[in-house]
């Protein structure tokens, strides 16, 4: 699954450490899901969707193999 | 592993005290470990035990879905390390036929392989990012 999060955090001027304050998590845990070790589960994509007023369709799409 | 059965984060910290204490402690009295009628040998082996016990059970600063999934994995991997370990050291013993061979790597070895694996994975992209040159440490 790939991701805009980094694109939205920058287009935001959010650190990372910002963006784990804002969704309840830790900054280890945005880290993760921006260089896609990790997909998060529906809350937490909604939990980042909501916070960059958007649709969770435009921040996680997935990918060939999905 | 649920965050309601984790112990407050600062057991982390006692967790690794009592941990290099009892180490230091058996390195530098070599008391009797295996000696069933000295209570010395029982101690050092519980305070050691609880040591890694506290440092694996201790809450992290944020506990969320991330930290519950590497504390998943770094349970997987301790598991088939011990397996691993254990028919390796077995099977040596029997090949050499020696029985002094110490085949009794057990809770402690799991918990010591548990403790690195996951604070390895949690800790170590910062460790990546300090040896690129703080790199993508906070971009």
């Amino acid at each position: 699954m790939k991701n805009q999060l980094k694109v939205e955090r920058a287009r935001h001027n959010l650190t990372q450490q910002d963006l784990a304050d804002a969704v309840e998590v830790s900054r280890q845990t945005i880290h993760a899901i921006e260089t896609g070790k990790f997909v998060p589960s529906t809350v937490l994509a909604l939990k980042l969707a909501r916070r960059f007023a958007i649709r969770v369709e435009e921040l996680f799409a997935l990918e060939e193999g999905d | 592993m649920l965050p309601r059965i984790l112990l407050p984060r600062w057991f982390k910290w006692l967790g690794v005290l009592l941990y290099v204490g009892t180490f230091i402690y058996v390195a530098v009295t070599l008391p009797p470990m295996d000696d069933l009628t000295s209570g010395v040998g029982l101690l050092v082996q519980c305070l050691c035990m609880a040591g890694l016990l506290f440092i694996t059970c201790a809450r992290e600063k944020v506990e969320d879905e991330w930290i519950a999934r590497l504390r998943l994995t770094s349970l997987q991997w301790a598991v088939v390390v011990l397996i691993v370990v254990r028919m390796s050291v077995k099977t040596y013993a029997w090949a050499r036929q020696d029985p002094s061979v110490d085949v009794g790597y057990q809770t402690n070895f799991m918990l010591l392989v548990y403790a690195l694996v996951f604070h390895s994975q949690l800790y170590g992209w910062r460790l990546y990012a300090w040896w690129k040159g703080r790199e993508g440490a906070d971009e």
